[in-house]
């Protein structure tokens, strides 16, 4: 189960197995290190009964012939199949038959057959082959099965996911890998994915549903056109694909999620008996969670005396949301506890109170009841971390986050309200990550801008865009002024002022940090640029005060920062910092991912030494390719090297084809950084 | 500073290698963590962990930072772990001052055990358990909260017969100020006994902190061997202040107890060795013998048995090695065929181990001796060496096995009676009548040499003739390990770049590679070499691997040849100024901090050879270049370069060696003085300027200038 894992990574859906193989390569490395490290033992338990003989369908599928693939091949997926059988309780089974051929010794990997289960799910069978490069067949026994519980990182203390895995021979190069499962899937679900796209290519896969007399079933897709089941009259429905190919992002610079480009198909379904039915609407899936989660937002009395407590004397919208939005965002300490049902449900808001702690649906829950309590009024927003994953073709559970929407009442305005949506009924909601805990009220973190969100409200419910911030509210301002001095080290002052979500990174590393390491970390920042720098009277203001600019400043020494070659003293202008994108020379296929829509200036003043005027200072540079801009100036002032620069990133993501101007952009500002001024020895 | 020569003095302790010896007590168990079986024991378990919380303090309740320590996220006031054996139980207390929001994530607690190991001693139930599980909040106010949940019980691994889980909870209410505290009790089987081990340092200050040991006065077997115990022997690495001390109740009942203040962190630096090398630790542990000699020599004893048991050579071990050596003369010539033989066997560190099914299917059987391992042509390092070993004695050559460390991990300390210290296995044969040190298990070592992390080690157990000894292991200075980086390139008058670049590695760096391919494949070391080359160079700069040589050829350097393309300098309007040596133009400063806690750890001494040519178009010439250089760090490392141009090129001559692989914090500002000397020479430039130039004949570049 793909739920929360880390503080940024929180999770409120969970979408089943499906999504589980998804991802199940970034498991795998851990997985690989448990299985090898305890492998006498590993090998030695289990819970089922003996192997049973391999197949047919694992020698057919081993049998064919692969196409061409890159040389960066690892494994390539020969066949996978799935029934998902909805039984008339509304109860749903899924079977699978998967194999996998590896095909170089990173494929390794691959070859762990994994399935994912909770508390609430039951892996009810499952049987595992192998064919060695040499063709010798292998059938595990039941005990060779072994369970692994999550382990749980970034706050997530306890989750009840598990995971049957198995360690089967011939794991090598030219080895076949083969697994079969049945499992019951979780009951509150009327919804099947079919993940028919990831990082192997797959050959032939097709997938099966069938539903009970007097159901109904549609489809919507993500990254893929719509295909037509075939109808197996009465035995239900199929979808075939052959010959998909894998999504490699390994080597993409800037490169956006999987999940963002990945081919999957939502299932939705309804019938006599089922409690949440789905009708592939956005809507049903609001409706669905709606269900879960509305009743948990009830303030009880402490609630409501907090909540009125904090926004005492306050008679401001903005002012009276954003005390409660830090409130939860800052004393409500980031937790993860579930089981079952409680990866999607969050907690009651009173249980959130009491304790303190809670992960992102509970804290989205507790800032809904307080500022209910005050008479605001907010929505669960669902949301998945990675940009681009929540899909608007493919309504769908798919998400692994929950923030929140604060509707702004009717003629408020605000220049404060930089992430704001209007819905097509025409309500304006402030949307904010109470879990993300250094990003500015009013603001959100960067891989949730331009992403989607369901705003979760009953029939109202509706999927919306959140909004790329202007980048004049998300910035960085250096100034410094130097003195250069003839053996070329350069002394002064540098102050750096952050402000909006681009400040989080260095906010969340100084908070972690003792004086020492803060400390290390700033010497580390300029020790990309200067090779023998000092940096003294370091000082840091507004670390917690997201509302004001981070402040750092500092006496900066570097010796030899001016290099004397023959009568020349060449000076970079920039001194330090590097905003150049990395972007690489190849050719582009997958969009490009800018990562935060930001601007950055820097305003350096270099006083030169005696003895030394300029003979040449670098060229200006303006370039605008719209979504990115980038100027820089180096002038002379009396005796004054004066360099001004400014980077604005207004997209977070580029089309594919403007790959070259990214590279050129890249390119530009590169050669900027390295530029120099010359000076030269006064006669 | 500490050379290569003598990198280590035995024991890193500040009170000596085993006081136990000086108080005349017992020594050692197998390991740290051995479980010992008990005669029959009736179960005794403390019904409640009897002490209350401690009542906090005005000035713990008032404290906001900590001296010394600015924005410490949190502090551990105190810690208490008193271990009774004959109630089968570890009482543990914590109490956190918590100093920042960062610092509340030390009020969620993991408590992880072995809840059920077939461990071979006993397999009867569950081995662990945690519970008694108490805790509270206390606001800086003294408001009490006091923790009312209950424990999540999470199963982290489970197969047939053993299972691992973790009890994990959470604090209620914790705020910054807030102090957190909680009691629980680890509890272990009736008839196993547990000696404990107190690590004393973490990622928090210890205030303050309270060690006891009631150790069982039963009697005790070995769980494995079945000797009685009657000793029990510690190690310590202690400072001065530190309290240990040893009582004698009057009921008979020993005890030993250690009392700390004032612990400090682990630090966390680059290049830091190890901490297992030195941070502060009280281990304990049951023991069968009566002096740390004896323990060894019994241990050694078994070890050399067990490895002369598997190398043998048997009698398909010495027809084969006959068949391989046929011929050769000397010694030397036919250690060599051996060790060819055994470098071209499939070393499974490097890829996978097989189960007894797959040897099986191959037609290859249980693997029970050396000649097992030539005849399934794959062993592990162990097994590989303990081939070698044997062939080596089938071809009527002395050869002993050495029980070594790996020195990235730890250090073998005689005063610490336990064999998880050591890791690996290498071979002494006496070629020649001279000994000689030998790594089979390390594929791709070059005949004769060891992998650095078995080289310079203090105390390492060999076999001799008579039996077996302590000994040492050599290591090699710098010029052993080289990497040699050659670029010849031509600029055109567009200020586009082409041409090759030449990388040579020897020693170590070839090493790495090699088995970096053994890890993966042709592709992906290919794709690991230009990622390695590309952050060297200018972004603008990119690689290709051409040619691989000498891949497999470990008696020779690993030659990489690369194609460059893409363009090199920066215009200033009627100057372009190009980094003087293209493989340091992508480098950060290596040490920039001013301060140092840690010593500084070097895998190995090396050298890197630079020469970078640039053939220039003829409407650029230079016009000046950075002076030469040379800088020393006395008697450890060096450092020159030089530039020599004419009007239609110009080549750069770089030679970096460094010859310490351990400098204490003492030496770090000479040693960052001599980094920030030569990284700041690294960035200075060439700089061009319009010319015609004239041509000049084309010399091969290389590291020496030919031209002198």
């Amino acid at each position: 189960m793909n739920r929360a894992r880390t503080e940024q990574n929180c999770r409120q859906a969970t979408v089943g197995n499906r999504t589980g193989k998804q991802t199940a390569a970034g498991l795998l490395c851990g997985l690989a290190m448990v299985l090898s490290a305890g492998s006498p033992r590993a090998m030695a338990g289990g819970i089922f009964g003996a192997a049973p003989p391999m197949p047919d369908w694992v020698r057919q599928a081993a049998k064919q012939t692969l196409p061409t693939y890159p040389k960066s091949t690892k494994a390539v997926v020969l066949m996978e199949d799935t029934t998902y059988t909805v039984g008339s309780n509304g109860q749903a089974v899924e079977h699978v038959r998967r194999v996998v051929k590896i095909l170089r010794p990173q494929g390794r990997e691959y070859g762990y057959p994994i399935v994912y289960f909770d508390k609430d799910s039951k892996v009810l069978s499952m049987h595992v082959w192998s064919i060695d490069a040499a063709g010798h067949e292998y059938s595990l026994k039941d005990s060779e099965i072994i369970e692994i519980g999550h382990p749980g990182e970034g706050g997530e203390l306890y989750d009840d996911a598990k995971m049957k895995v198995a360690d089967p021979p011939g794991r090598d190069p030219g080895g076949i890998i083969a697994y079969e499962y049945e499992e019951r899937e979780h009951p509150y679900v009327a919804e099947a994915n079919w993940v028919f796209q990831d990082e192997l290519p797959r050959l032939n896969q097709q997938f099966t549903l069938i539903l009970p007399a007097g159901y109904s079933y549609n489809t919507t897709w993500a990254n893929h056109a719509k295909l037509d089941a075939a109808d197996l009259e009465g035995k239900g429905y199929r979808w075939g694909m052959t010959n998909v190919a894998g999504i490699d992002l390994e080597d993409v610079p800037l490169s956006p999620s999987a999940a963002s480009l990945s081919g999957r198909m939502t299932v939705h379904y309804s019938g006599p008996g089922l409690a949440q039915p789905q009708d592939g609407t956005w809507q049903g899936v609001g409706l669905w969670y709606e269900g879960l989660s509305r009743d948990r937002m009830q303030p009880n009395a402490d609630i409501t005396a907090k909540a009125q407590a904090l926004v005492a004397g306050k008679t401001d919208f903005y002012d009276q949301a954003e005390v409660l939005g830090e409130f939860v965002q800052k004393q409500i300490r980031y937790f993860v506890i579930e089981m079952g049902i409680g990866g999607d449900q969050p907690h009651f808001a009173s249980d959130i109170y009491k304790g303190r702690y809670g992960d992102c649906k509970d804290k989205a829950t507790l800032l809904g009841a307080m500022l209910s309590s005050v008479g605001l009024h907010s929505d669960i927003v669902l949301v998945d971390s990675q940009r681009g994953t929540v899909n608007p073709e493919n309504p769908s559970r798919w998400g692994n986050h929950a923030i929140a929407a604060i509707e702004v009442p009717a003629g408020y305005q605000s220049p404060k309200l930089h992430s704001l949506v209007t819905t097509k009924a025409g309500k304006r909601y402030l949307i904010f990550d109470p879990t993300w805990s250094d990003t500015p009220f009013g603001q959100i973190e960067d891989n949730l801008q331009g992403s989607y969100g369901l705003i979760v409200e009953g029939k109202a419910s509706e999927l919306v865009q959140i909004p790329v911030v202007d980048p004049n509210f998300n910035t960085i301002r250096r100034t410094a002024t130097f003195a250069l001095a003839t053996d070329g080290t350069l002394k002064g002052q540098v102050v750096d002022r952050r402000f909006g979500d681009i400040a989080s990174t260095r906010r969340r590393e100084l908070a972690s940090s003792d004086g020492h390491k803060q400390q290390q970390y700033m010497d580390r920042t300029v020790s990309h640029d200067l090779a023998a720098a000092s940096l003294t009277d370091l000082k840091f203001e507004n670390v917690d005060a997201l509302d004001k600019d981070l402040t750092t400043s500092f006496q900066l020494t570097a010796a030899h920062f001016a290099t004397a070659t023959g009568p020349l003293l060449m000076v970079r202008p920039r001194v330090f910092g590097d905003y150049a994108p990395n972007a690489d020379r190849k050719a582009r296929t997958v969009p490009i991912d800018m990562g935060t829509a930001m601007q950055a200036t820097d305003s350096f003043d270099i006083e030169l030494p005696e003895g030394y005027a300029v003979d040449e200072l670098p060229d200006p540079i303006q370039q605008d390719f719209g979504f990115a801009s980038y100027e820089s100036k180096t002038v002379l002032n009396g005796r004054v090297l004066h360099y001004t620069r400014t980077y604005t990133v207004r997209q977070v993501e580029v089309p594919a084809e403007k790959y070259g101007e990214v590279q050129k952009l890249a390119s530009v500002i590169a050669s900027d950084e390295d530029s120099r001024a010359v000076l030269k020895r006064a006669h | 500073m500490i050379s290569t020569h003598a990198p280590w003095n035995e024991g890193t302790s500040n009170q000596g290698s085993m006081s136990g010896t000086h108080h005349g007590k017992a020594h050692l168990s197998w390991a740290g963590c051995v479980l010992l079986v008990g005669t029959m024991f009736g179960g005794i378990v403390p019904s409640a962990l009897a002490d209350a919380f401690t009542p906090p303090t005005k000035e713990e309740l008032a404290m906001k930072a900590l001296d010394g320590y600015p924005n410490a996220a949190a502090v551990v006031l105190f810690r208490e772990e008193i271990t009774k054996d004959d109630l089968h139980s570890v009482l543990h207390y914590e109490r956190i001052k918590i100093l920042t929001e960062e610092g509340k994530k030390y009020a969620n607690v993991e408590l992880a055990y072995v809840s059920t190991h077939d461990s071979g001693y006993d397999s009867s139930g569950d081995d662990k358990t945690a519970d008694s599980i108490q805790g509270r909040t206390i606001h800086a106010d003294g408001t009490i909260i006091p923790f009312t949940g209950k424990p999540y019980l999470k199963t982290l691994e489970s197969g047939k017969k053993y299972k691992v889980q973790e009890k994990v909870f959470t604090l209620p209410d914790v705020e910054v100020g807030s102090i957190v505290e909680y009691r629980y009790a680890t509890r272990i089987n009736d008839n196993i006994y547990e000696a404990p081990s107190w690590l004393l340092q973490g990622d928090l200050f210890l205030k303050k902190a309270h060690y006891v040991w009631y150790p069982t006065t039963r009697e005790l077997q070995d769980g494995e061997t079945g000797a009685l115990v009657n000793s029990i022997a510690w190690f310590p690495i202690l400072r001065k202040e530190d309290h240990f001390e040893q009582h004698q109740l009057a009921t008979g009942q020993r005890l030993y107890e250690l009392s700390v203040a004032d612990v400090p962190p682990l630090p966390k630096e680059e290049f830091m060795p190890p901490t297992r090398y030195y941070s502060l630790r009280l281990l304990f542990s049951f023991t069968q013998y009566h002096s740390a000699d004896d323990f060894w020599k019994d241990t050694a004893k078994h070890w050399s048995k067990g490895v002369n048991s598997f190398a043998g050579p048997n009698g398909d071990l010495r027809s084969a090695t006959e068949k391989i050596v046929a011929g050769a003369t000397t010694d030397d010539e036919k250690l060599h065929r051996i060790y060819a033989t055994v470098m071209s066997l499939e070393n499974t560190a490097f890829t996978r181990e097989r189960d007894e099914r797959e040897d099986k299917a191959n037609g290859s059987g249980k693997t029970n001796n050396a000649a097992d391992v030539l005849a399934h042509k794959r062993g592990s390092p162990w097994q590989l060496t303990e081939l070698f070993i044997g062939m080596a004695r089938a071809a009527g050559l002395s050869a002993y096995g050495v029980w070594v460390p790996d020195r990235s991990i730890e250090l073998v300390t005689k005063g610490w009676l336990s064999t998880s210290q050591f890791d690996d296995l290498i071979a002494i044969v006496k070629v020649d009548g001279k000994e000689q040190f030998f790594d089979p298990g390390s594929r791709y070592q070059p005949y004769g040499r060891l992998a650095w992390e078995h080289t310079f080690l203090p105390t390492v157990l060999r076999q001799t003739d008579g039996g077996t000894d302590w000994g040492t292991t050599p290591g090699d200075a710098y010029p052993a390990n080289v990497t040699q980086r050659i670029a010849n390139l031509t600029m055109d008058e567009s200020g586009k770049v082409t041409g090759s670049i030449d990388m040579t590695y020897t020693g170590a760096p070839g090493v790495r590679w090699r088995q970096a391919a053994l890890r993966g494949d042709n592709e992906s070391v290919r794709k690991q070499l230009e990622e390695s080359l590309q952050e060297m160079l200018p972004r603008t700069i990119e690689v290709k691997v051409e040619s691989l040589n000498s891949l497999d050829d470990y008696e020779k350097p690993l030659v990489v040849k690369f194609t460059t393309t893409g363009t090199l300098g920066t215009m200033t309007g009627k100057r372009m100024v190009l980094p003087v040596d293209l493989f340091t133009a992508g480098g950060s400063a290596t040490f920039p901090h001013e301060k140092r806690d840690a010593p500084v750890y070097f895998h190995y001494a090396a050298m890197t050879r630079d020469a970078l040519r640039i053939n220039l178009p003829k409407t650029l010439t230079p016009e000046a270049v950075p002076d030469a250089a040379k800088y020393s760090l006395p008697q450890e490392g060096g450092y020159s370069l030089s530039v020599t141009y004419s009007p239609a090129q110009f080549t750069t001559r770089r030679d970096m060696a460094l010859n310490s692989i351990l400098v204490s914090p003492a030496d770090y500002t000479k040693l960052r003085a001599f980094y920030t000397q030569f990284e700041t020479k690294d960035q200075e430039s060439v700089v061009l300027k319009p010319g015609l130039a004239t041509t000049v004949t084309s010399i091969p570049v290389t590291p020496e200038d030919k031209t002198k």
